[in-house]
């Protein structure tokens, strides 16, 4: 790596000085991280201000420690280059000994090569999370034999994957033995830097600003590099250098250099007063003694970037390696290039930037269309060349914006981000007139999709749209805005943006199919199954005619889904299962675009099927993971997290569910999201966090008042109940009448059994009889034509509670317990009990309620727990056995059985990957739960966990 | 001698540098290099005159 010695051999390095705070703070960082809590940290400053410097200071300190040390720099002219920084600090190159690196190096590099038929977009593009994943594994799996500490330099040109990279090594490596030490300067910040910065905050980011050296430290620098006492006309000079230590050590050497440097008995002075240039300008002065082939060599070199080959510099000047080499000797010996390997380097960034912006633009841009068109003739990798010929371009260049366009679809198998990157590019050097520029908008929507960026996605079409623009455009960007709107949660808006293209005005057949399939998607949210129905059919039968896949895989899930709101729960699960067919058989799997298998575990989950419908959500996002459709992995997390949740194991919903919601909200994939907010709101209010529940609730609403209604109900259930908890009983009877007969005219009959009991409750508290009639019977209607335990429950839970009937009540309990409904099966009892208390049937009331208080207390559901405990007292019996139970906040005690289970496997050396596969859980839920694990124990480190889990068996076999 | 530098381009600078023989010089001479950048134009001017540790007057 790069030093901060300057362009000239002859002076020697300075000491670092005048950084003591900041080497305090990175050695602190360093610490941090070997005693096994993750550490990331930011040094910021402007060019020349001695970053590079600290970061080698950093990495020579951590040597000390004993670290495994990796470091890279991103270079300027690489940064279309997939994982360019991340792979070379980690090693991973296709040549790599260790097997892993290897294997990331390939898959990384399958595109690297002129010739390499490598995997295509429609074959893998799920490539990027593998490369992410695998990476993320690595440093896991290198972190816990020993701490790791990566340096990454000039971070400003670092390509988009690595910074996605980044971005989940933080979110990953919580309590791993890894520093995480970037520098980067605060221009030029591309959005893909400005997202890292963003996501960086939840790992407690470090910045370090690094500002210029106070004056007595420009004068040791000085006094160390002239090896002398610099007088007032040299400090005067140097002071024009403004503290930056790189300016200061090039003006020294320029006045060396120019014979101005005067040092009489251990004093220095310089000849003449002349104020210092700026640094660029010092820096080619000194370059001027060069020879002409030097210079030559210099120039072709900048436009490569800050490294290059020889070889490479051979091709772009058109001549032969051993020609070039008595230049190149020259440049090295001038101490302007460094020898790395095969690689020549800069001294620093800005000898090359003052090299590189020394040719007139006009010479600039020629040179590099020459280069391109060399580095093309020998076969260089495609994103060289497409860079090359972008920065030689202007405006309308065909062959610069084939190139970066030949390159994003390249790059689309290993990095979407790239792509989207890469796609701008050529749009901006379009004329608004060209044709291509507006599909090259569209793709780019595509490809952010397929990155999770939907909120980008949305505002890409919507600018699109919102100007002038080519006919044979405004179809394919309304579906794409159509489609991000919906899983954005926008039903309304998308169904608005897709109007014209289901009325076919526009577009061909196969956009038609698309544009309704999306449609029938959209009206599905809405809560209109009429006009969900109408347009499903109908893009089935255009998908048929013109053989979409994608649509007609969507179409069908739509239908099914239609069904299933309708409480028509065999007619759903048979569609869902042609659904799912259509997207099995579909080229390259291509229906999976659409969640098939989301639908089809929520239809399986409402029967009651919960085994099968985890397998189906499991299945689904793996499928997802292997296509790198991103945008379905939400719901997936979603929905498996409801899944827990409904079966009443809460510790893992609750984890499962933070994961999900913490995912959609990343993506922007939020439609989904309301089930998700109404589980966690439940969760929350049984365990007496009523603030928390509130603000679940809250953020239900928010996703409701955007416009979808799928899942309302189950929200306004949670509100409700939170009413009643604060004493709002009439206030949650009215909240909930309101709705119901919004929900009756919508025909949403699905959710009847889900909130129809409560609402039975409180209408007859609120002496609404006729509405408490009203909904017992719609729930029986939704029984008698479903055969599943939990509805066949909710029927006889309405009548128990309509006619004080303690038989339905009863049998409603053993329902429920059929259908593993935890949560309503206790609330049953509950009911079941007080009926039998009025009977004065005392035995039964406390059997019951004590079932309720047990299964409360497997919940962890206090709020239960004491409204049981109470109702125990009124009939007589003192606090019983299952008294409140109230699990610690803090310490060993207070982890829960899923959460023991992660902090021994933790103990036992598996990295969260190898968790997630032994508990079937993804990745996010493992780090959920590890992250509550640490606050509990109030630890920050897999080593501090590892040492309390020895602990703790310790002491249990002692007693 | 005189020195005239003159500038199609400013930023970087691109032009012609001319180095003119003194009128007491005998045989008047004048030669001109064109530059181009800052590098270009620093590399002319030391050709001419030389870098202040040739020796060079600089006048």
């Amino acid at each position: 790596m790069a030093g901060m010695s300057g362009v000239s051999g002859t002076s020697p390095a300075a000491t670092l000085r005048g950084r003591d705070d900041e080497v305090d703070r990175l050695g602190a960082a360093l610490d941090r991280a070997v005693a096994g809590r993750l550490s990331v940290v930011m040094i910021e400053g402007e060019a020349g201000i001695g970053k590079t410097r600290l970061l080698a200071h950093a990495l020579g300190a951590a040597r000390d420690r004993d670290c495994q040390v990796g470091s890279a720099k991103a270079e300027e002219m690489e940064q279309s280059r997939p994982f360019g920084v991340i792979a070379a600090a980690l090693g991973c190159v296709p040549g790599a000994e260790d097997g892993r690196r290897a294997r990331i190096g390939g898959l990384i590099s399958a595109h690297d090569g002129p010739d390499l038929a490598g995997p295509t977009v429609s074959s893998d593009p799920g490539l990027q999370f593998r490369v992410v994943d695998a990476l993320c594994d690595l440093v896991e799996s290198l972190a816990i034999d020993r701490p790791l500490v990566l340096g990454l330099d000039d971070l400003q040109w670092a390509d988009p994957s690595s910074l996605v990279t980044l971005s989940a090594l933080a979110r990953t490596g919580l309590g791993l033995p890894v520093a995480l030490i970037g520098c980067c300067r605060p221009f030029p910040r591309s959005p893909a830097m400005l997202r890292l910065m963003e996501s960086l905050q939840h790992a407690e980011l470090q910045r370090i600003e690094v500002g210029q050296l106070a004056d007595r430290d420009v004068r040791d620098v000085v006094t160390e590099l002239v090896g002398a006492t610099p007088g007032p006309g040299l400090l005067a000079v140097v002071a024009g250098a403004a503290g930056n230590p790189l300016f200061v050590t090039e003006l020294l050497n320029a006045i060396r250099q120019d014979g101005s440097l005067r040092t009489t008995d251990g004093h220095a002075e310089v000849n003449g007063s002349d104020l210092p240039p700026s640094l660029h300008l010092t820096i080619l002065g000194r370059l001027r003694s060069l020879p002409e082939e030097a210079i030559q060599v210099l120039r072709a070199g900048s436009l490569l970037g800050s490294m290059f080959s020889i070889t490479e510099l051979a091709t772009i000047l058109d001549r032969s390696v051993s020609e070039l080499m008595p230049a190149v000797e020259a440049v090295i010996a001038s101490g302007v290039l460094d020898e790395q390997g095969v690689l020549l380097q800069f001294r620093h960034d800005l000898i090359r930037e003052a090299v590189y912006a020394d040719m007139p633009s006009s010479l600039r841009l020629a040179l590099h269309r020459e280069a391109a068109t060399r580095l093309a003739g020998v076969g260089s990798p495609t994103t060289r060349v497409a860079d090359q010929f972008a920065r030689g371009a202007t405006r309308g260049d065909p062959e610069a914006i084939d190139w970066l366009t030949r390159a994003a679809r390249e790059a689309e198998s290993t990095s979407p981000e790239t792509t989207a990157e890469l796609l701008q590019r050529a749009v901006r050097l379009m004329e608004p007139s060209d044709p291509r520029r507006d599909v090259l908008v569209v793709e780019r929507a595509d490809t952010l999709m397929l990155a999770g960026r939907v909120t980008e996605a949305v505002a890409s079409c919507e600018s699109l749209l919102a100007r002038g623009h080519r006919r044979e455009a405004d179809a394919p960007a309304r579906l794409r805005l159509g489609a991000a709107l919906m899983v954005n949660g926008r039903p309304a808006e998308a169904l608005r943006a897709l109007d014209p293209v289901t009325r076919s005005e526009i577009g061909t057949e196969e956009i038609q199919a698309l544009g309704l399939s999306e449609a029938s998607f959209a009206s599905l949210w809405l809560g209109d199954f009429d006009e969900a129905e109408r347009a499903a059919e109908l893009a089935l039968s255009v998908a048929g005619r013109c053989g979409n896949h994608r649509a007609s895989t969507g179409a069908m899930a739509t239908r099914s889904v239609v069904a299933c709101m309708r409480g028509h729960l065999s007619e759903a699960i048979k569609l869902s299962d042609e659904a799912v067919a259509l997207a099995d058989d579909s080229p390259a799997r291509v229906g999976h675009a659409f969640p098939v298998y989301a639908t089809r575990g929520w239809i399986q989950m409402e029967r009651d099927e919960h085994e099968a419908a985890r397998r189906a959500l499991s299945t689904g996002r793996q499928i997802c993971e292997e296509l790198g459709v991103r945008w379905p992995l939400a719901t997936y997390q979603a929905y498996l997290a409801v899944e827990r949740f409904v079966v009443g194991q809460w510790d893992d919903a609750v984890a499962e569910l933070e994961a999900g919601i913490a995912l959609a909200e990343e993506t922007g994939v939020t439609y989904a999201v309301k089930p998700s907010l109404s589980a966690q709101a439940m969760i929350r209010l049984y365990r007496n966090d009523l603030p928390g529940a509130r603000r679940a609730v809250e953020a239900a609403e928010a996703v409701a008042d955007r416009g979808s209604r799928l899942f309302d109900y189950r929200v306004l259930l949670a509100q409700a109940l939170l009413l009643e908890a604060d004493g709002g009983t009439s206030q949650a009877y009215t909240a909930l009448a309101d709705r119901w007969r919004l929900c009756r005219s919508v025909g949403m009959a699905i959710d009847y059994p889900a909130v129809g009991p409560d609402l039975v409750r409180l209408a007859r508290a609120a002496g609404d009889m006729d509405l408490a009639v009203e909904v017992a019977a719609a729930v029986d209607e939704v029984a008698a034509r479903n055969q599943v335990p939990s509805i066949t429950g909710a029927a006889l839970r309405c009548r128990g509670l309509l006619a004080d009937d303690l038989d339905a009540a009863v049998r409603a309990v053993d329902a429920y317990a059929q259908g593993h409904r935890l949560l309503e099966e206790a609330q049953t009892c509950e009911e079941a009990a007080g009926l039998a208390a009025r009977r004065q049937d005392k035995d039964l009331a406390r059997t019951l309620m004590e079932k309720a208080g047990g299964i409360f207390n497997r919940l962890d559901a206090s709020r239960g727990v004491m409204r049981v405990d109470s109702a125990l007292r009124a009939l007589g019996v003192r606090r019983g056995r299952h008294g409140v139970r109230q699990r610690p906040q803090q310490g060993w005690d207070s982890l829960t059985p899923t959460e023991g289970t992660v902090a021994h496997l933790v103990a036992e050396g598996l990295s969260n990957p190898q968790i997630a596969e032994r508990l079937f859980v993804s990745r996010r839920t493992v780090q959920t739960h590890v992250a509550h694990i640490f606050t509990k124990l109030d630890i920050a480190s897999r080593a501090q966990l590892a040492a309390i889990v020895t602990e703790h068996r310790a002491t249990r076999l002692a007693t | 001698m005189e020195v005239r530098i003159s500038l199609d381009q400013s930023e970087p600078p691109i032009g012609r540098l001319t180095v003119t023989s003194g009128p007491q010089e005998p045989g008047r001479t004048e030669s001109s290099v064109p530059f181009t950048g800052w590098l270009g134009l620093l590399r002319a001017l030391s050709d001419a005159i030389g870098s202040p540790n040739d020796g060079g007057s600089g006048s």
